[in-house]
């Protein structure tokens, strides 16, 4: 549903993708694993166009969402965003909107004007997200007394208040606690329903309890991708064997 | 090893004496100045100030109500120009300017600061007394508005500067535009620094003297017509202190304390709005 | 990098192989206990038996604690997953010795039924399956483990043949009928170890490749 082929990324001439293929099936979490500058946040980026933002990025290859070329040239990547969000590592709420307003950001920055309509997304975006209950009553209040796990689920509502086909998620945890962070995997679990995720996570453990995919990534290459448990009991690559199991990395 | 130990503390002593005194010295002349100006100018501080025109030299009493109004509007216009002017321009270099062009026009803004503002001064005489043959309200307000923007541009963009890389990456990968972006989630929260910087350009052009010499040229009359010469406050000190009544003395000290003490005000509400905005974060 | 964790998994491995020690001494004394007719020996066997339990009961507890504390992945996982189901099976080939044993202090005191040495050799090649089953374990080699599993049926070959002359015999003397009929429990007991000894030899096998080749006629057909 998601895909890239032959992805290819360099930053002012250096190579951090060195034209990667994979496929990210629909209503599925897929894992993005490997150790710290292996390109997987790079990769991650990609999906959603954000290196359009970066001076000196040059992308080359292809990213089709449903068979769609997202980089054809004149397409608009504000169009894309809207229809593969992101959530980052760190927290990120918008310190001088309230609750509230950060939530239907996405939506009405972009031109909805529609009060009622905005209500009403906002609610469902945050039951969504799982912190509906949290905080019904201080909609109005700054979100910046939440705590990170709060303030990530806000994210997460926020990104879903723009309705996107896919999640892209950059660490989501990796900043929270194991409480919070199993709050945020219970969430994905159910969003996985409605939406395709994929994950970036240095956590292995993670990607073992999360996913229903698994890829790996080495220096800007892809060494193995499966179905999750295949690849963490029986890898077929040594390097997979070696990296999961702690022997390196 | 003791005597060493004893002759660098009285050492560190002594430079701590040297310091105390320099900054002794250097805030002196503040106090002696703010000493001196209230003195002066605190008797001539009446309601007359505000309310009446000067009175010919010689006779006693008169305000100075057709200065402070032209200054008010001279700096009103400067303002209403400069500052959406210099805000859109740290906006465009901020969020949408490459790196080369980004240095180039704050490499600008920086020369353009450092021009004296008599200079400034000059230039409205050219481009706007000249062809309008006569001096005016707008061109006092155009050499204000020059001298205001190198202001305005580099407080706001060291501001937005300020705001996290983070914040705008959000608003990205939500898929809102650019420019909305910057002005609904990082201007507001850059907001405080930019207002405070709004309020101190605003003080430091009220103050101007020389660029008004030749453009706004002074009226000893009340007029608000931009298109005709007016006064400004800090204009009629400069022609009271210089003259020999000692009446328009009087006066002058009391204009120089009524400017002196609406920057102070800018400068403790620029402060006072810091304060709130970090007390209203943290509640 | 070695890790820690190396040293705890070499620290099973090794404990898994002293109680496979354990078990073949028992097979050992079990089958002189039949060919020497020794009856100390049998005896022997029981007593065994004991440190065969023991090793167990601390063998599941290593298996259980490195699971929750190491969470292990791929060939880690694997290692001590089928540790945990080695051991069990290593403690039954303990209790199938200490059933034969018995047999053997009935049987030792009456004259032999079984001309030739069929029921040697059931006992010595099933020996030999246990030891190099624990063998591919411990050298890591999945040539030795699939050569153990293709011997089972040969195993089964024979302890059927001793069976029928078993049978023929009670047929032709009902004399030995009691006799015959204990043999059978021996010969059925070394059949069921050289079955385990199989399945040891399988789960061997999935800690070296991964794969689980049991019950091949339920698994597709690799592509």
């Amino acid at each position: 549903m998601l895909a890239c082929k032959d992805l290819k990324i360099d930053f002012d001439k250096k190579v951090v993708l060195k034209g990667v293929s994979l496929h990210f099936p629909a209503n599925k979490i897929s894992a993005i694993i490997g150790p710290s500058g292996c390109g997987k946040s790079t990769l991650l980026r990609a999906f959603n166009r954000m290196h359009d933002l970066t001076r000196g990025a040059h992308v080359t290859g292809s990213v089709t969402l449903n068979g769609q070329e997202i980089y054809t040239p004149g397409e608009d990547p504000v169009l894309v965003r809207r229809r593969i969000g992101m959530v980052f590592q760190k927290p990120n709420p918008f310190p001088t909107l309230s609750i509230f307003e950060n939530t239907i950001s996405g939506l009405r920055l972009s031109g909805e004007r529609n009060s009622a309509r905005l209500k009403d997304v906002a609610e469902q975006s945050l039951m969504d997200a799982a912190l509906w209950d949290e905080v019904k009553d201080r909609l109005r209040s700054n979100p910046t007394t939440l705590s990170g796990g709060q303030q990530q689920r806000l994210c997460i509502a926020r990104a879903l208040a723009v309705n996107p086909e896919v999640l892209l998620m950059d660490e989501p945890c990796s900043a929270l606690d194991p409480i919070a962070t199993a709050k945020i995997e219970e969430l994905m679990f159910r969003l996985r329903e409605r939406l395709t995720l994929v994950i970036v996570t240095h956590n292995m453990q993670q990607a073992a309890r999360a996913s229903d995919l698994t890829a790996f990534l080495w220096m800007g290459e892809l060494v193995e991708a499966g179905d999750t448990e295949m690849i963490f009991t029986s890898p077929k690559k040594s390097m997979t064997e070696d990296y999961i199991t702690g022997r390196f990395g | 090893m003791n005597r060493g130990h004893v002759y660098r503390k009285i050492l560190g002593r002594i430079m701590e004496g040297v310091c105390l005194v320099a900054a002794v010295i250097a805030v002196l002349p503040l106090f002696t100045f703010l000493w001196h100006l209230f003195a002066q100018g605190f008797s001539s501080l009446s309601f007359s100030m505000f309310t009446q025109l000067p009175m010919p030299p010689g006779e006693l009493g008169g305000g100075m109500k057709n200065a402070i109004l032209g200054s008010v509007l001279v700096v009103g216009l400067a303002t209403v120009v400069g500052i959406p002017v210099g805000i859109g321009a740290a906006i465009f270099m901020t969020e949408f300017a490459g790196p080369t062009i980004a240095s180039a026009l704050r490499f600008a803004c920086d020369v353009l600061s450092g021009i004296p503002s008599i200079v400034m001064g000059l230039l409205a005489y050219q481009i706007v007394v000249v062809p309008m043959h006569h001096f005016s309200a707008v061109s006092g307000s155009v050499a204000l508005a020059f001298i205001m923007l190198p202001v305005v541009v580099i407080t706001t963009q060291e501001m937005l500067y300020l705001v996290p890389h983070s914040l705008r990456e959000a608003g990205h990968a939500l898929g809102i535009p650019t420019w909305r972006i910057a002005s609904s989630i990082i201007l507001r929260a850059a907001a405080p620094g930019v207002l405070t910087g709004m309020i101190l350009s605003v003080s430091r052009i009220a103050g101007e003297t020389a660029p008004m010499l030749f453009t706004a040229f002074g009226n000893p009359y009340l007029s608000l017509d931009p298109k005709s010469p007016i006064s400004t406050l800090p204009h009629m000190i400069f022609n009271y202190a210089i003259s020999p009544y000692d009446d328009w003395h009087r006066l002058a000290w009391g204009g120089a304390l009524l400017l002196v003490l609406g920057i102070l005000g800018a400068t403790l509400l620029s402060r006072f709005i810091l304060w709130w905005h970090q007390r209203s974060l943290n509640t | 990098m070695l890790r820690h964790f190396d040293a705890e998994l070499r620290d099973l491995k090794f404990s898994l192989l002293a109680m496979a020690g354990q078990v073949e001494e028992m097979l050992h004394l079990t089958q002189q206990s039949l060919s020497e007719r020794s009856n100390h020996k049998a005896e022997k066997v029981s007593q065994l038996d004991k440190y065969v339990d023991e090793a167990e009961l601390k063998l599941d507890q290593a298996c259980i604690d490195l699971l929750a504390l190491r969470a292990p992945f791929a060939s880690d996982l694997r290692l001590i997953a089928s540790s945990l189901k080695i051991v069990p099976e290593l403690e039954r080939i303990g209790d199938h010795c200490c059933n034969i044993a018995r047999r053997a202090l009935i049987l030792n005191v009456q004259p032999s039924v079984l001309p030739g040495d069929d029921l040697e050799r059931l006992g010595a090649d099933t020996q030999s399956m246990v030891h190099r089953a624990m063998d591919a374990f411990i050298n890591g080699d999945p040539d030795m483990a699939r050569a153990v599993i293709a011997e089972d049926d040969r195993i089964d070959a024979l302890y059927l043949h001793i069976f029928s002359e078993l049978l023929r015999g009670m047929l032709g003397d009902p004399l030995c009928i009691e006799r015959s009929s204990h043999l059978i429990i021996v010969i059925k007991n070394w059949e069921r170890i050289a079955d385990v000894a199989t399945n040891i030899a399988e789960e061997v096998l999935f800690i070296l490749e991964g794969v689980n080749v049991k019950h091949s006629y339920l698994q597709a057909p690799n592509p």
